[in-house]
């Protein structure tokens, strides 16, 4: 299968077609945006193939292997830092952004139209003064019920597309919170895993409590990306770091949503926190992860071992790949 | 010493796209200087009453020849789009270009705008952006080239002032909540 990788970084958009070996940017004359743009966020959508959605600090983008470049987006959202995006799985055209300060954006019409969403997050925080969004997944169950995280404010649902919000933050012992994969079993019931500065918590109300897990195989208590490369899966990478931007960092791996945890292989060191790991179900086996100080990791055994690539790119925030 | 950096996506006649960040200080709408302060990017705008913006463009000083974008005037406020053309690229077939439907040449020429501005074909003072107004009220502003088969459209969203948009769910005040999840009163 042939694809390609993407990496949002403090130096725009950086592509990768051959497997993650070499990266290159668009050219700055005719790619359709500065190439030294702040991006922090890349996004696909498997009906989408070929288009690339990227966050930056100078508004939102949109790319397509047909133009070769980025398109601007107008939008209320071009003064704020669009960290995150998300597309509703079963409509592209539902799309949702997350920024500094903490809000949220909606567009339901592919970026025409867009709604800021009232949402009563913090607007004061410790250690980053300013809040912002993390995370943001549809359920993978109800399509009307929409989950974020949010440092330093905790994880908020709404159960009707992002019109109005509910702050979910009983028994976490951190609301510095990074990620959320979630698990729905034949029973019915459910557990959801989230991430924090103070390691991993998980629910089995719907969010409405939190128990913190106990992980002795982390070195650190700081989990940034939670991952599942299949679909309500029971396989859960966790990238973990000693701190922001940090110095050291480990990947763990679950295979039983949590209950257990193994540290993932590596051969090399990283250099600061594993910030961000991008999979894609096309294939499950295959994934990326960087560390917020430039180095590429990828796995090809389903995020049990993880090969450092030569190339390093400053500092990046986000990594994903899509088939072409 | 006010300035506005303007960050527009110039795209060429053959699709490519170029990203100048340009320091403007210096702002006329229709011939008339008028603070940098009204000089804005942002799409959502509050009116009060029956207020409607005016559609025009705008012509901006850039070293590989001026600049031709969409424009809406609202009062004091100039709102300007990201998106631009060079006037060069216009050279040969301006006649067949348009704002919101109505020929440039009723609207006013650039080169009109330009050499009224002091300037002369594409050129401009550093740091000018000249804005020309139409006669229509509209909350969009297009420039259809015909030849090309091309178009920049800006659109303005409007809301009434007086409009509190969290109505009554507007949050009452609270406090930070630390990473520990103990209150936290005062940290500042």
């Amino acid at each position: 299968m042939k694809y390609k990788a993407y990496a949002a970084t403090m130096q725009s958009v950086w592509f990768s077609e051959d497997e993650g070996e070499s990266w290159n940017r668009l050219l700055t004359p005719t790619g359709g945006f500065y190439n030294e743009a702040r991006c922090w966020a890349v996004h696909t959508h498997p009906d989408r193939p070929g288009e690339l959605l990227a966050g930056t600090d100078q508004g939102l983008y949109h790319y397509t292997k047909e133009t070769g470049r980025f398109d601007y987006i107008p939008s209320p959202m071009d003064s704020l830092h669009i960290l995150q995006i998300a597309q509703d799985p079963h409509d592209p055209n539902f799309i949702m952004c997350g920024t500094r300060p903490g809000e949220i954006f909606i567009s339901e019409d592919n970026g025409a139209n867009w709604t800021r969403s009232n949402l009563n997050a913090s607007t004061e925080c410790w250690f980053i003064n300013t809040s912002r969004v993390t995370s943001i997944h549809f359920d993978p169950r109800d399509r009307d019920t929409i989950w974020i995280t949010i440092e330093i404010d905790g994880a908020l649902r709404s159960t009707d597309r992002g019109k109005t919000w509910e702050l979910m933050i009983t028994g976490l012992h951190d609301n510095d919170t990074h990620d959320m994969v979630f698990r729905d079993y034949e029973d019915g019931s459910r557990k959801i895993l989230m991430s924090t500065e103070d390691g991993v918590h998980a629910s089995t109300d719907e969010g409405r409590t939190w128990e913190q897990l106990q992980i002795p195989q982390a070195k650190w208590d700081y989990f940034r990306s939670l991952k599942q490369p299949a679909e309500n899966s029971d396989t859960v990478i966790a990238s973990v770091g000693d701190k922001p931007s940090g110095e050291a960092g480990q990947f763990l791996i679950s295979r039983d949503f949590g209950e257990t945890w193994a540290e993932a292989e590596m051969d090399h060191p990283p250099n600061s926190t594993l910030w961000s790991i991008g999979t894609n179900a096309a294939d499950t086996s295959l994934l990326f992860a960087i560390t917020i100080f430039g180095q590429i990791f990828k796995s090809t055994d389903g995020g049990s071992s993880w090969k450092k690539i030569k190339r390093e790119l400053g500092e990046i925030r986000m990594v994903t790949w899509t088939p072409v | 010493m006010a300035l506005f950096l303007y960050k527009p996506h110039v795209a060429g006649p053959e699709g490519n796209i170029t990203t100048p960040d340009i320091v403007i200080d210096r702002l006329f709408v229709d011939g008339k200087v008028k603070p940098l302060g009204g000089l804005t990017i942002e799409l959502a705008h509050e009116v009060d009453g029956d207020q409607s913006p005016r559609a025009g463009y705008a012509i901006t000083a850039l070293g590989g020849g001026a600049l031709i974008s969409p424009a809406l005037c609202l009062g004091d406020t100039v709102a300007v789009a990201r998106s631009a053309w060079r006037v060069n690229n216009l050279d040969g077939h301006i006649g067949a270009v348009s704002l919101n439907g109505t020929p440039l040449s009723e609207v006013g020429l650039p080169s009109q705008v330009i050499e009224a501005a002091g300037g002369s074909s594409d050129t401009l003072p550093r740091g000018y952006m000249l804005i020309c107004q139409s006669g229509f009220s509209d909350n969009r502003a297009e420039l259809l080239d015909n030849a090309k088969n091309r178009s920049l459209i800006h659109r303005l969203f409007l809301s009434d002032v007086n409009a509190d948009r969290w109505g009554e769910s507007r949050p009452k005040p609270r406090y930070s909540v630390g990473p520990t999840q103990k209150e936290i009163p005062h940290f500042i």
